[in-house]
């Protein structure tokens, strides 16, 4: 299929659009889908180098351009032959085939069966503060990778609701990770899920919060009660851009953000940026007096 | 002329079919589908003389209407005819006198969409990727079950995925709740109708999925069956005999909802007089669970020229909007009694909080008059409820 559209660019004057990836929904996938099924031409998925649309006709080409670049994703415009080079040098760095993606099928049995030692991990909080790094706190959480699940937030979502129970489990048993450090206080994560009757102590020490999503936020009263009764403070995450204007107003401490969308926030002292953080997170982070949440070992 | 096609074409055939299927499925355009299994016919019915006459049989079918054949790589034949159909019971008889009492099990007849689970299993099994497992037990939609074995438990994985297949087959029509949006002004009798709001009895639906079992304390799946229940109406709601008496109206959806190939399919029968007057309204624990499905909702209902809406939103809840309530058209405040409760400060609050054009609220849950008196009071004159269904 992909030789005959490259044959058909080569050979007649066609148009094609290429879309950066990963970031991109599915509906861009079909906007290109559809321009290909009204005016000709081969969506292509490349692994790691975008969406293109080969050899399809100027008007619904334009027309996906159009819509792509309204949603604010970059859609760049190919003429064919001229920019044929491109996608051969796209296929050139065609990455392997991609992994068959997990099923969902048993997913509670396989969370039971893992080691009790597995399934969830901990990261640090720091800050730069002057020259060297300032620790602030432990996150204790779920481990997605030890629980491979069909893509979509929902499968992970629940993955990690699984794995949560059983991180709860531990600290119920006050079997608190191996590479804890008792001088820092520590953030438990919990998943999406009403309050629960009980919680476990947290461990001695202070500055000890749960950590929740903000889904969790129209039961924001019953939370802060109920871990106000257990010794335990209050963090959330999953803060976006639109949702900024939170930050000044959620109860609790610490707010974490992905670092992709640090532009997105004012200065606050509030906020973490959680997950690996690039140069320019880094920088950003410094200059606003973020936070930055990093798995131990990376 | 060789009329038996190449192994390449038997598996872009039985890939168009499957296709063919999840399209229709999606759409809930009905097809008339003839199974030849010949596959399962005796060796002596099944030479390639039989094969040829099977074949020619089929003729009638193909030529006056726009019937598709389609070869699977099991040797199996499928003819697809848009409907109604008329000769299928033509073409079954001639079938049916060439190869007798003999292989008169080998012909099988399906409806799309209602059997398209059945068609593409079927296709699964001639591509063979049929699971060795034993299929996940599926209800026919509404049936009443006997016992859930399961019931009392909280659903897990597996219960979704059954209750996710029985759903590619509902035809959720008996669950359409439709609400009058209605100005009813003060010293005024009547109630003008603005506009109608289509929501889904989602509860009704999960307990005919899951009898038995609460998704209370799996709020991942509860969204995740959410997100196919919208996708299943979002299919129902996209054909013409939906859109032909368009009138003005509200979807409830979840955010990603908007960005589905099944709102992209519905989105591109919509001419745009008809995307200005659908309102698109998310609740706000949707919005916090899925902020980045919102902001890419937001962005598409602003370039294709939809209206949104604030949905159901709790007094308690209005602390945590935005001071531009995200540019939305429409708040559908819930009313409760909590807002009869609001001391001073919290009316101050309220009073706050709430967009200063008021033709952009709505006092949902109006059931009783001292709602309409509370909505007055505030300058609120759009409500819904059975105190203005009721005028």
């Amino acid at each position: 299929m992909l030789g005959e559209a490259l044959r058909c660019c080569e050979t007649t004057p066609s148009v094609g659009i290429r879309i950066e990836r990963p970031g991109v929904p599915a509906i861009a996938s079909a906007w290109l889908e559809e321009a290909a099924n009204i005016g000709g031409g081969l969506v292509w998925r490349h692994g790691a180098d975008g969406l293109w649309l080969l050899g399809g006709s100027a008007a619904p080409c334009r027309r996906a351009q159009e819509l792509l670049q309204g949603m604010g994703w970059a859609a760049d415009w190919l003429e064919f032959p001229r920019d044929l080079s491109r996608v051969e040098a796209a296929l050139a760095a065609e990455p392997a085939l991609p992994v068959q993606p997990a099923s969902a099928a048993g997913l509670e049995a396989r969370a039971a069966a893992l080691p009790a030692e597995a399934g969830h991990t901990l990261a640090t909080l720091w800050r730069m503060g002057g020259a060297a790094p300032r620790l602030l706190a432990q996150r204790w959480m779920a481990d997605p990778a030890t629980l491979p699940v069909p893509p979509g937030a929902d499968w992970a979502g629940h993955a990690a609701a699984l794995l949560t129970a059983r991180l709860l489990a531990c600290a119920g048993r006050g079997q608190w990770p191996v590479q804890r450090k008792s001088n820092l206080p520590l953030l438990l994560d919990l998943p999406w899920m009403e309050p629960p009757a009980l919680l476990p102590a947290p461990p001695a020490g202070s500055g000890h919060a749960l950590v929740l999503p903000l889904a969790g936020l129209p039961e924001a009263a019953a939370w802060a009660g109920l871990a106000a009764r257990t010794g335990w403070g209050l963090a959330w995450s999953g803060l976006s851009p639109c949702l900024s204007h939170l930050l000044g107003s959620l109860p609790g401490g610490y707010v974490f953000a992905a670092p992709g969308e640090a532009t997105g926030f004012p200065p606050s002292d509030r906020l973490i940026l959680s997950g690996l953080a690039d140069r320019t997170a880094l920088a950003q982070a410094l200059a606003a007096g973020y936070g930055l949440c990093s798995p131990i070992g990376e | 002329m060789n009329t038996f096609p190449g192994h390449a074409a038997l598996h872009r055939d039985a890939l168009a079919l499957a296709a063919m299927a999840r399209e229709s499925a999606a759409t809930g355009v009905e097809r008339r589908v003839l199974h030849l299994k010949l596959s399962a016919l005796p060796a002596h019915l099944n030479r390639l003389q039989h094969q040829r006459l099977l074949r020619e049989a089929l003729v009638p079918l193909l030529r006056p209407t726009r019937a598709r054949l389609f070869d699977l790589p099991t040797g199996d034949m499928v003819a697809v005819s848009p409907p109604p159909g008329d000769y299928v019971e033509l073409v079954r008889a001639t079938l049916h006198k060439l190869v007798g009492e003999e292989g008169a099990g080998c012909f099988q007849e399906l409806r799309l969409p209602q059997q398209a689970a059945a068609l593409l299993s079927l296709v699964e099994g001639a591509l063979g990727l049929a699971d060795s497992r034993p299929p996940v037990p599926m209800r026919a939609w509404m049936q009443a079950p006997a016992a859930n074995p399961r019931a009392g438990e909280p659903p897990g994985a597996d219960d979704i995925l059954a209750a996710e297949a029985a759903l590619g087959r509902a035809d959720l029509s008996v669950h359409h709740r439709w609400r009058s949006i209605c100005e009813v002004v003060d010293g005024q009798p009547g109630a003008r109708l603005l506009w109608r709001e289509l929501r889904l009895a989602e509860a009704d639906i999960q307990a005919a999925l899951l009898p038995g079992q609460s998704l209370a304390q799996t709020p991942w799946l509860r969204r995740r069956l959410r997100a196919r229940i919208d996708q299943r109406a979002l299919a129902q709601w996209a054909t013409p005999q939906e859109l032909r008496d368009f009138s003005p109206r509200g979807l409830g959806l979840l955010p990603a909802s908007v960005a589905s190939e099944a709102f992209l399919r519905l989105d591109a029968m919509l001419p745009p007089a008809c995307r200005a007057q659908l309102t698109l309204g998310f609740t706000l624990r949707d919005i916090l669970a899925d902020p980045a499905g919102f902001a890419v909702a937001r962005r598409l209902a602003r370039l294709r020229g939809y209206r949104l809406a604030l949905d159901s939103l709790d007094a308690a809840e209005l602390c945590w909007l935005p001071a531009g309530l995200w540019e939305f058209d429409v708040l559908q405040l819930r009313f409760g009694p909590a807002l009869l409760e609001l001391d001073a400060a919290g009316r101050a609050a309220l009073e706050a909080a709430l967009p200063q054009q008021r033709d952009r609220v709505v006092l949902i849950g109006a059931d009783e008059p001292i709602a309409v008196g509370w909505g007055w009071q505030r300058g609120i004159s759009r409500f819904q409820g059975r105190v203005v269904e009721a005028r």
